[in-house]
């Protein structure tokens, strides 16, 4: 009786182990959806000097060679993201998912999933220009691919090729949208939440901006804890007046962007629902724009010349410029906070990022405007300032409780 | 008299007739011209609304319930083809006999609803 016991018993513990061996759920990781765990091996950040194109990234860290100085690149211009970097790459360091990574959805035109950069971070991605929707997100040939370049700020892996994002070990969360309705935007928001997304970057805008059931969604996945970042557009427009942008919406994080010499971009729209500046590079300003991925395509015919007189040979790379590429930077920056505190709602995370933002421009104004109960100051050009990522992920360690 | 009555019934086509609500408010629009869609089933609506924004849409409308309710009140109003796209989201596709503007002011009147406007078609752009 007792070895009839012991066998059952055997037999119980066996059939245990085999069903949590069963797998994650989901699909299979080959197709366009999965929910595979995101555990990843965390990079070495020691080793992100080696990176080829590293050395033109001035919005990641100070730089001081032959690009910067011939550019005259402010030695201030960057995010301060080296020092981050120390703390995190994008993998938790405490909580329920530690040892996993951060999850970052990208709702964008189109994304070269197999881009040599990017590859090894997509753990999901899907088509809801299709009803229903489907796997094809590429683009198509010759298209244009603005999401390939906007995921590379956020996620370019630390793989000895190319360059290396704000946060290489996160994970990507990839969504296809150019012909939008309300309902598939939606569709698409919620697909984002489904596949573990904390942060969604959007890196556009629509004419009339956001209807009320776009906006009521965006605010329900806020009061659901996923953080939101919006661009805030390229036409040096003040979207005080007369204007209803969903960067301006309360649910989100606004995001306009700095150039190499420290500056607002001449073209980045502004005002009083912008929360912060990141790096979009400024081409008119006759300094570079930031390297990010790139598909070769007919429509931007070549690279510019930056890109081509510094021998950036690979056609997977360009200098590119705009707000679209601030965003993403931002979304990275809030990925690596959340990996040294899961526990920041969007509202304690936006806290943090303009209380801890810089104050950039000459000839600005920050003041005290708002009575929001913030620390911080702000200037109707240059936001609460630009942002600081090792000020900012410092700050959100040290508010961790466990 | 008569020509008063003329008057009147021309006036009557200067002024929009079609409305929706959003964000609380009542958004009334003229008709423009009528676009194929991507799909040569489906034709969109072109509008201007009164401050001059042109929207975009098909014979959908886009709705928040705010009880469980509402999918018993989408029956009264004969209401056949509905899809749940999110929690609490619905979008209703309107069979041609329909009138999007009649329909949008019927459920936005709903008391099970927080609120129903055309579902929207959008250009993105890109930043």
């Amino acid at each position: 009786m007792k070895k009839q016991i012991r066998n059952i018993i055997l037999l119980s513990s066996a059939c245990a182990v085999f069903t949590a061996c069963g797998g994650g759920g989901g699909s299979s990781s080959s197709g366009g959806t999965s929910n595979l765990s995101a555990i990843v091996n965390q990079s070495d950040p020691t080793q992100f000097d080696n990176e080829p194109f590293f050395k033109y990234a001035w919005h990641l860290t100070s730089k001081n060679n032959n690009f910067s100085n011939d550019f005259n690149i402010n030695i201030n211009s960057h995010i301060n993201v080296k020092r981050a970097w120390d703390l995190t790459t994008g993998v938790y360091k405490v909580g329920s998912l530690k040892d996993q990574a951060v999850k970052v959805a990208v709702i964008d035109d189109n994304f070269d999933i197999n881009h040599e950069d990017l590859k090894d971070n997509v753990i999901a991605y899907r088509n809801f220009d299709a009803n229903p929707d489907d796997n094809n997100v590429l683009p198509q040939n010759g298209q244009y691919s603005h999401g390939t370049s906007v995921t590379s700020f956020i996620a370019a892996s630390a793989n000895q090729k190319g360059l290396v994002g704000v946060a290489p070990d996160v994970k990507l969360i990839l969504i296809k949208q150019e012909y939008i309705s309300d309902s598939r935007t939606i569709a698409a928001f919620e697909y984002a939440k489904s596949q573990g997304a904390k942060v969604i970057n959007c890196s556009w805008g629509t004419a009339n901006g956001p209807s009320q059931a776009l906006s009521d969604k965006i605010q329900e996945l806020k009061n659901e804890g996923i953080n939101i970042v919006f661009a805030s557009g390229n036409d040096n427009k003040d979207l005080d007046v007369a204007s209803n942008d969903e960067s301006e919406l309360d649910s989100v994080i606004g995001v306009g962007s700095s150039n190499a010499s420290n500056e607002r971009s001449v073209y980045s729209n502004y005002g009083s629902k912008i929360d912060v500046l990141a790096p979009g590079g400024d081409l008119n300003s006759g300094k570079p724009g930031v390297l990010g991925a790139f598909v070769p395509n007919t429509e931007t015919n070549t690279k510019d010349p930056i890109t081509h007189n510094y021998n950036i040979d690979s056609n997977n790379y360009s200098f590119t410029q705009g707000t679209s590429f601030s965003a993403p930077i931002t979304s990275g920056v809030i990925a690596l906070m959340l990996s040294v505190n899961p526990k920041l709602n969007p509202d304690e995370i936006r806290t943090i990022l303009i209380e801890t933002a810089d104050k950039i421009g000459s000839g600005t104004n920050y003041s005290d405007i708002f009575n929001d109960g913030t620390s911080s100051t702000f200037d109707r050009y240059n936001a609460y300032g630009k942002i600081n990522a090792y000020k900012a992920v410092k700050r959100a360690k040290d508010q961790y409780v466990p | 008299m008569k020509n008063i009555f003329i008057l009147i019934f021309c006036t009557s086509f200067i002024y929009a007739q079609d409305f929706y609500y959003e964000f609380g408010k009542k958004v009334e629009v003229k008709q423009g011209v009528k676009s194929k869609a991507l799909s040569s089933l489906d034709d969109i609506q072109e509008y201007e609304t009164l401050d001059g924004k042109k929207v975009k849409f098909k014979n959908e409308i886009i709705l928040k319930c705010n009880t469980q309710r509402c999918e018993e009140d989408f029956k009264t109003l004969e209401l056949k083809n509905i899809e749940k796209i999110s929690k609490n989201f619905y979008l209703i596709k309107l069979d041609a006999s329909k009138n999007i503007f009649e329909y949008s002011q019927r459920l936005h009147n709903l008391k099970s609803v927080e609120f129903a406007h055309p579902n929207f078609i959008k250009q993105r752009i890109y930043r």
